[in-house]
């Protein structure tokens, strides 16, 4: 335990010290951030919408598009975490050596998950100092995240494994999960106002349903006992998938430990 | 002490998309052929040895060394690390041993472009669990030793591929494992690089008794650091001393000598020379003696010849000569 700390730390320091080597690029990275906080806020205190934003336990569009915001990037962090290390030219080295492979996977993303989480709580506060965002952080709320934070873990179990033993150098399924997820989850705007066409796909999208709870534990205020049977479907979905990308992951590594293609696409 | 007990690889067909029915079919389900990769090998490398694994390309070097280190499956067979398959029970001999795969650029991803090249092996030292306040002290042997002491703060980068090279080698010296896999270290590099790696290497035998285990199909590399070379092509050919293995490989021609001449060129020399018509132009490919040379470049020139190389034999040339597949393509 100690020893994977260690790596976990060393993995840590690394990066960091890498990320800090680009310093134009972090200024840079700051400044674009900055101009886009702005405008996003800008246009989401603009923008008015007749969707009946008040069943989603939002107040207003910014408070609706903000929290969407918010809670869309935190629940896809782990996305491309597990296949970057498994496709990546170092993995060959990195397996070979005797740290242990979840230390090396906590190490390898750590600082981008750290870096992650401090740029949303920064942008968070921007939102809540000079755009009037109002956020309840209550068990429901960090329930809801916990359990979107694990489905796309589990979705990128999947990918990964999927990735592993195809030598896939696309990756389909975050392909597809992204463009989806911004365009029928309700991300933006309401899914109600979608054609009808676009609804079933809305429908089976778990990002809706992860998004209308985050909205209303994070901006009505609801408690876990308030949004509990759309909990249960979402605990018990994220189980199921997690299964489902624990078997796909063994089998995509396992296949690819008979290829010889782990380490290189 | 490391074994090899009848080890055996059969890849599978490459897998070429969904669309590809049979390929999918072989993908899913038991392939229809496999393509072999290692067949019945077996040896022993006894502690503190230098043991050469002599091959030309594709003879399956780099198979070994993947399943040496768990990330491929054999198909029967198995690599005994103390006892231990490397295979199956990799986490139990992963802190015993390092491995330096083969030198090209996509093996470097460990390393870390825009750190230096110190930090950079303070790295590996704490991934292989060095001792904390050993680290600088290894840092500073292996640097030196290696000629690299004064590019230590620079990125790495920065440093040419040889130095690059030289890097991945000082982090052997760094984690001074029990067993070393060299996996063609010094392909693609210059005299003097070679000689500072094969330095390094010998001083790593010498100085901590590391036992390593050296592919290569570098007959002169093989011959001048092992105790003992296993020459194979996928099996086992023969096992012996380097001088012994060099011996049988001894063939009566030193150069080789491939030119591209405009038209027919008739291939009235006496030796192994062999040319191919084709698409108006005569590809011709000659294993030589040096004392023969001049002349074949000269009779090769007046002729019209466009292009010239002269170079050395490699183990592949040996191969063809010895073994006899180049008299079975061409009769001379």
């Amino acid at each position: 335990m100690k020893d994977g700390l260690g790596i976990v730390r060393e993995f840590f320091k690394v990066q960091r010290e890498v990320f800090f080597s680009y310093r134009w690029d972090v200024v840079s990275y700051l400044i674009g951030l900055l101009i886009q906080v702005a405008v996003m806020g800008i246009f989401a205190s603009l923008v008015t919408i007749n969707a009946n934003i008040e069943q989603y336990g939002t107040d207003s569009f910014l408070q609706f598009f903000l929290i969407g915001f918010i809670v869309h990037n935190i629940i896809f962090l782990p996305r491309g975490s597990l296949s970057k290390l498994l496709i990546g030219r170092s993995f060959p080295m990195l397996y070979a050596s005797p740290a242990g492979m979840v230390a090396i996977f906590l190490g390898i993303n750590a600082w981008n998950v750290v870096w992650s989480l401090m740029i949303m709580g920064l942008i968070t506060a921007v939102f809540v100092l000079f755009y009037g965002l109002v956020i309840h952080i209550n068990l429901g709320a960090l329930l809801v995240i916990l359990a979107g934070f694990t489905l796309t873990f589990a979705l990128e179990l999947f990918s990964a494994g999927f990735r592993a033993a195809t030598k896939a150098r696309q990756d389909p399924i975050n392909w597809f999960l992204n463009l989806t997820s911004q365009l029928v989850s309700g991300l933006y705007f309401p899914p109600q106002v979608l054609p009808w066409w676009l609804q079933p796909i809305s429908k089976i999208h778990p990002e809706r349903y992860i998004l209308e709870m985050a909205r209303l534990t994070m901006g009505g205020g609801y408690s876990v006992s308030q949004i509990w049977p759309g909990f249960v479907n979402l605990a018990l979905s994220t189980g199921v998938m997690l299964l489902v990308g624990i078997a796909t992951f063994r089998w995509g590594v396992g296949k690819a430990m008979q290829l010889g293609t782990l380490g290189h696409v | 002490m490391i074994e090899a007990e009848h080890l055996t690889k059969y890849y599978p067909p490459p897998f070429r998309g969904f669309f590809d029915l049979g390929s999918l079919r072989d993908f899913l389900g038991k392939p229809r052929e496999e393509i072999p990769a290692l067949i019945d090998l077996s040896f022993r490398v006894m502690e503190g040895e230098i043991f050469g694994l002599l091959g030309p390309n594709g003879a399956g070097k780099t198979t070994l060394c993947k399943i040496a280190n768990g990330l491929l499956e054999p198909s029967s067979g198995k690599l005994l690390i103390d006892g231990h398959d490397s295979f199956r029970e990799h986490g139990k001999v992963a802190s015993k041993m390092f491995t330096v795969f083969t030198g090209e650029r996509d093996m470097w991803g460990i390393f870390q472009w825009r750190l230096s090249v110190h930090r950079n092996l303070k790295f590996i030292a704490r991934l292989w669990k060095v001792p904390e306040g050993e680290i600088g002290e290894r840092i500073e042997y292996a640097l030196k030793l290696l000629n690299l002491w004064e590019k230590r703060d620079e990125w790495y980068q920065k440093l040419s591929a040889g130095m690059k090279q030289k890097v991945y080698i000082a982090s052997a010296l760094v984690v001074q494992p029990r067993y070393l896999i060299l996996d063609e270290p010094t392909v693609f590099l210059d005299v003097i690089t070679k000689s500072e790696i094969h330095d390094a290497i010998l001083s790593l035998v010498r100085d901590f008794g590391t036992t390593v285990i050296l592919t290569t199909h570098d007959l002169q590399e093989a011959e001048k650091l092992s105790d003992r070379v296993l020459l194979f092509n996928k099996r086992p050919i023969m096992e012996g001393k380097p001088e012994e293995i060099s011996k049988k490989l001894r063939v009566p021609v030193d150069k080789k000598v491939v030119a591209l001449v405009e038209g027919k060129f008739d291939c009235n020399w006496e030796g192994l020379v062999k040319c191919t018509f084709k698409n108006g132009y005569t590809h011709v490919v000659a294993y030589l003696k040096v004392e023969e040379v001049d002349e074949f470049v000269r009779v090769l020139s007046s002729k019209g010849a466009l292009q010239f190389k002269v170079g050395d034999l490699s183990l592949e040339d040996v191969f063809l000569l010895v073994f006899g597949r180049f008299s079975r393509v061409e009769k001379f």
